[in-house]
C-alpha cells in the first residue's frame, strides 16, 4: 500500500475539521459571520422565483423603411429612431418588396407571407430544444466560491503559525491532516448546499432530482483543489492569491468546457470533465446516467487531489527562487508573449473573417500596450535588490554621434517581412515591424515606447543577461517573423548603447524615425 | 500635516509598493489576468483562421439545380450533399439545408438569411429577402471589449481585498505596524500609505491590461474605463483595509477575507442588478457604461471610512 494510504484513522480527521472551525469562526458573534454571509447569498437564490428565461429567436426587432402595418403590429417590433436597424423594408424597380437583414424572426415572415400570397419556401426549424440549466446551478457555484478564503488560510496558516510541525511530531499522518482540512470546509459547502436545496425544493422553485447527488460534489472538489493548489504556499497571503487566481477561473473555465461539449458532444462527453460536469450536472440539464458520471468524475478528482496534497506536504513549503537568471528569463518570455498578443491580433480579426474589426487598429493601440509591459518589467527589474544601474549617458560627445550613425543605419536596415507568402503572416510581420517604429505613430505615443523598449532591452536584459542575448530577445519579442531585420536594428541598438548609453539608442531610433518621414 | 508627516508619507509609500513588486507572488498574480485574457482571445483568433469550417449549406444527394447551387456560391456558400440534409443542420454539419423548396434552419442567422434569398428568387416568392452578411462593425467589437474590460479590472478589485486585508495582517504579525506606531506621524498614515501603494501597483496591473484589451479588441473610450477601474480598486483596497479589523494572519484572517471578498462582490453583483445604481458607486460601475468621475469620488469616500476604522483596530 502507498505511504501516504498507510493509516487513516477518524478521530484525528474529526479533531482537525473541529480545530479549523473553532480556530477559523471563532465563538460569539464571530462565529456568525460566514454562515450569516452564506445565507445571505444562498437563500434569496434558493427561494426567489425568478422569470422563465425567454426564447433566444424572440427579440426586439427595429425596423426602417416601407414598412407594411401587419409587421409593425408584430409583437417585438418597434421602428427605428435613428440610423440603425435590423429589418431595413425596401421596394425594388419591378415593385416587390424586399427586406434587407442578417436575420429574419419567424413572425415577421409568417406576417409578410401571409400578407402578400404566392409562392413561399417553407421554413422549418431543426433546432434541439436545450434545457436552461436550473438555480442549483448557480448554488453549487456560489458554495464553492464562498471557500476561498478558508482554503488559502487551511494550510498556509498551518505552517506560518509552526503548528504543522507539531501536527506531524504528534504522529497525525499527513492524509489525515488533508482529510480534516477537507472535511472542515468542503462540508462546510456541501451543508450550505444542501441546506439552499432543501429551501429551493421546500419553496417548490425546483423539484429534487439527481441532479441533487452532483451539486455537492461541486464545493468538495473545489475544496480539494484548492488545498492541492495551496498546499507549497508558506502563508496566508501566498495561498489566497494562488487561490483567488486559479479557482474561479479554473471553476468557470471548467464548467464551460464541460458545456460545451455536453452541447456539441454528447452529455458523456461532459460529464467526464471533472468539476466541471458537476457543475454543469447540478443544474438539471442532463438525464440521470450523465449527471452520476460528473459526480463520478468529480469524486475521483477529489481524491486524487486529496492523496497528492498529502504526498506533497511538506513542513517548510516551497522556497522561493530569486535567481536574477530565472528572473529575467521569466520576465524576458512574458514580456515577449504580451508583445506578441499586442501586435498580432489586429492582423487575425482579418484573416478570421472580420476584417472591421482590425482596420482601425493602428500601431499606437499596440504602443500602448507596449509602454505598459515593458515598462512595468523594468520598473520591477530596477526595483530589485540585486539590480544594477542602468547607463543613460556614457559620454555625451559619443552618444551624439552613436545617435547619428545609429539612427542613419536604421533607415537603412534591411528586412525580411515580404517574404512570407501568406498574407496573414506578411501583414503580421509588417504590423510588428511599424509597432515599434517611430516614423509610425505621433511623437506623443512613440517617445514613452522609445524610452522603455529602451531601458528593457537595451538597459535590463542587456546588463542581466549579456549582449548576445539582449539582442536574442530583442528579435524574438519585436520580430519573430523577420529575423534578419531584427538582428540588424538589435545590433545596431546595441552598438549605439554601448558606445553612448541608452540615451544614444533611443537618439538612434528618432534619427531613423526622421529620416524615413523626411525620404516618404 | 507637517513637512515630516509628508517626507514619512512618501518614503512609506515608496518602501510598501517596493515590498509589493518584489513578491514574485505578487507579479505573476498581477500577470496572469491579462495574459489569459489576452492570450484566450489570441488562441480562439488562430483556431478561427486556421481551423474555421467553411460555410457549408446541406442540400439532399442527387439535388442537380444548377441555379441555385450558384446562386448560393455567389453569397459565398458551400453546397455539400448529404442523405439526411436536416440532421445535418440539426447536428451542426451545415448552416443551413435546402432542397429548393424547404429551408431547414437551427438558429436564424446571416448564412440561413443567404440560403433564404437564394431560395425565394428561385421560387419566385412575391416578396425578397436580401441579405446582409457583413461581419459586425468594429462599435460592436468595441461594446463586447468595455465589458471584457470591466471583468478583468473586477478580477483585479478582487485582488485589491487580499492587498488591502493582508498588508495589515501581514505586518500586524511580524511586528511591522508597532515598529511603524512608533514614528511620529498620524496612526491614520500608514494605513494611507498602505492603500496608496496597493492602489499604485493594482492601477498600474489593471490599466495594463485595458490597454491589452484595446489593442487586441478595441475601446470606445479607455478614459472612462479607466476612471471606474481606479474608483473600483480604491474601494476594494478600503474594504480589505477596513475588514482586516484586528486579525492577524494566524487568528480569524480568513473569516475577514471571506467577508471582504463577499462584500466586493456583492459590490460588483448590485451594477448587474441595478444597472442605474451601478453607474454612481464604485465596484459596481465596471458593469456599466458611466463616465466613472461619480464612483472616483465616492472611493474616496470608502477610503476615509477605511482608514478611521484602521486608525480604530490599530490603537493599542
Amino acid at each position: 500500500m502507498s505511504p501516504v494510504l498507510d493509516r487513516l484513522r477518524p478521530a484525528p480527521v474529526l479533531a482537525i475539521a473541529r480545530r479549523d472551525w473553532a480556530l477559523q469562526l471563532g465563538r460569539g458573534r464571530r462565529a456568525w459571520a460566514l454562515p450569516v454571509i452564506a445565507a445571505v447569498l444562498l437563500v434569496p437564490l434558493a427561494a426567489i422565483p425568478w422569470e422563465a428565461p425567454s426564447d433566444p429567436t424572440v427579440r426586439r426587432l427595429v425596423v426602417t423603411g416601407d414598412v407594411p402595418e401587419a409587421v409593425l403590429a408584430s409583437p417585438h417590433v418597434v421602428r427605428a429612431r435613428g440610423p440603425r436597424a435590423d429589418l431595413v423594408f425596401e421596394t425594388d424597380p419591378d415593385g416587390q418588396p424586399v427586406v434587407v437583414a442578417r436575420w429574419l424572426s419567424d413572425a415577421v415572415r409568417a406576417t409578410l407571407d401571409e400578407a402578400t400570397p404566392g409562392t413561399h419556401p417553407d421554413v422549418v426549424d431543426v433546432r434541439v430544444e436545450r434545457k436552461v440549466p436550473s438555480r442549483s446551478l448557480l448554488v453549487a457555484l456560489i458554495t464553492g466560491s464562498i471557500l476561498t478564503g478558508a482554503v488559502a488560510e487551511a494550510l498556509p496558516g498551518e505552517r506560518s503559525r509552526r503548528t504543522l510541525e507539531t501536527l506531524l511530531a504528534a504522529a497525525v499522518t499527513r492524509l489525515e491532516i488533508v482529510l480534516g482540512k477537507w472535511l472542515a470546509w468542503g462540508g462546510f459547502g456541501v451543508v450550505a448546499c444542501f441546506a439552499a436545496t432543501a429551501i429551493s425544493v421546500a419553496f417548490g422553485r425546483q423539484e429534487l432530482g439527481p441532479w441533487a447527488l452532483a451539486a455537492p460534489l461541486v464545493p468538495l472538489g473545489t475544496v480539494a483543489s484548492g488545498l492541492y493548489l495551496v498546499r507549497r504556499s508558506t502563508d496566508v497571503v501566498g495561498g489566497a492569491t494562488i487561490a483567488i487566481r486559479v479557482l474561479p477561473a479554473a471553476l468557470a473555465g471548467l464548467g464551460i468546457l464541460s458545456w460545451a461539449l455536453g452541447e456539441l458532444v454528447s452529455p458523456w462527453a461532459g460529464a467526464a470533465i471533472p468539476i466541471g460536469g458537476a457543475l454543469i450536472a447540478s443544474g438539471d440539464i442532463w438525464p440521470v446516467a450523465p449527471t452520476l458520471l460528473g459526480a463520478a468524475t468529480t469524486a475521483a478528482l477529489t481524491a486524487a487531489a486529496l492523496v497528492a496534497t498529502a504526498r506533497d506536504l511538506e513542513v517548510d513549503g516551497a522556497t522561493s527562487s530569486s535567481a536574477g537568471r530565472t528572473f529575467i528569463a521569466a520576465s524576458a518570455a512574458v514580456g515577449a508573449v504580451a508583445w506578441w498578443v499586442a501586435t498580432m491580433t489586429p492582423a487575425l480579426w482579418t484573416a478570421a473573417g472580420n476584417p472591421h474589426v482590425g482596420e482601425d487598429m493602428g500601431p499606437e493601440r499596440s504602443a500602448l500596450a507596449g509602454v505598459f509591459t515593458f515598462g512595468t518589467l523594468a520598473l520591477v527589474a530596477l526595483g530589485r535588490p540585486d539590480a544594477a544601474p542602468v547607463p543613460w549617458v556614457r559620454s555625451a560627445p559619443r552618444a551624439v554621434l552613436a545617435a547619428l550613425g545609429g539612427g542613419a543605419l536604421l533607415a537603412v536596415s534591411p528586412s525580411g517581412a515580404d517574404v512570407w507568402t501568406s498574407p496573414t503572416l506578411g501583414e503580421i510581420a509588417h504590423r510588428m515591424a511599424s509597432a515599434t517604429n517611430a516614423a509610425a505613430m505621433s511623437p506623443w505615443q512613440a517617445l514613452p515606447l522609445l524610452l522603455v523598449t529602451e531601458l528593457w532591452f537595451r538597459g535590463v536584459v542587456r546588463e542581466r543577461a549579456g549582449r548576445v542575448l539582449s539582442v536574442a530577445v530583442w528579435v524574438l519579442s519585436t520580430a519573430p517573423l523577420d529575423p534578419l531585420g531584427g538582428l540588424c536594428t538589435g545590433a545596431v541598438l546595441l552598438a549605439a548603447a554601448e558606445t553612448g548609453g541608452l540615451t544614444a539608442a533611443i537618439g538612434a531610433r528618432l534619427v531613423a524615425a526622421a529620416l524615413l518621414t523626411l525620404a516618404a | 500635516m507637517t513637512r515630516r508627516a509628508l517626507l514619512t508619507f512618501a518614503r512609506l509609500w515608496i518602501v510598501h509598493v517596493q515590498r509589493l513588486l518584489r513578491e514574485g507572488l505578487v507579479l505573476r498574480s498581477l500577470a496572469f489576468p491579462p495574459l489569459l485574457t489576452s492570450g484566450t482571445l489570441l488562441a480562439t483568433l488562430l483556431a478561427s483562421t486556421f481551423l474555421g469550417t467553411p460555410r457549408v449549406i446541406a442540400v439532399p444527394r442527387g439535388y442537380d439545380d444548377a441555379w441555385l447551387v450558384a446562386a448560393l456560391a455567389d453569397q459565398g456558400l458551400t453546397v455539400h450533399a448529404f442523405d439526411d440534409p436536416a440532421g445535418a443542420v440539426r447536428d451542426r454539419y451545415a448552416a443551413a439545408g435546402t432542397d429548393g423548396r424547404v429551408l431547414w434552419q437551427r438558429l436564424p442567422d446571416p448564412y440561413t438569411t443567404a440560403t433564404e434569398q437564394a431560395v425565394r428568387d428561385h421560387l419566385g416568392s412575391p416578396w425578397r429577402i436580401r441579405a446582409r452578411v457583413d461581419k459586425p462593425p468594429a462599435a460592436d467589437a468595441r461594446r463586447f471589449g468595455s465589458a471584457v474590460a470591466g471583468l478583468l479590472a473586477g478580477v483585479y478589485a478582487l485582488y485589491g481585498v487580499v492587498f488591502g486585508a493582508a498588508s495589515v495582517a501581514r505586518d500586524r504579525e511580524d511586528g511591522t505596524l508597532d515598529a511603524e506606531d512608533m514614528l511620529p506621524v498620524p496612526r491614520w498614515i500608514h494605513g494611507a500609505t498602505r492603500l496608496l501603494s496597493g492602489a499604485t501597483v493594482l492601477t498600474l496591473a489593471s490599466l495594463g491590461g485595458i490597454a491589452f484589451v484595446d489593442a487586441t479588441i478595441g475601446l470606445d473610450d479607455p478614459m472612462p474605463v479607466a476612471r471606474n477601474t481606479v474608483a473600483a480598486m480604491i474601494a476594494t483596497l478600503s474594504i480589505g483595509l477596513g475588514s482586516a479589523g484586528r486579525a492577524g494572519l494566524k487568528s480569524g484572517f480568513a473569516v475577514r477575507l471571506s467577508i471582504g471578498l463577499l462584500l466586493a462582490f456583492a459590490s460588483f453583483l448590485v451594477g448587474v442588478a441595478r444597472p442605474a445604481w451601478g453607474l454612481l458607486l464604485p465596484v459596481a460601475s465596471l458593469r456599466g457604461d458611466g463616465d466613472g468621475w461619480v464612483p472616483l469620488a465616492l472611493s474616496a469616500v470608502y477610503a476615509v471610512g477605511a482608514l478611521l476604522l484602521f486608525a480604530r483596530s490599530t490603537r493599542t
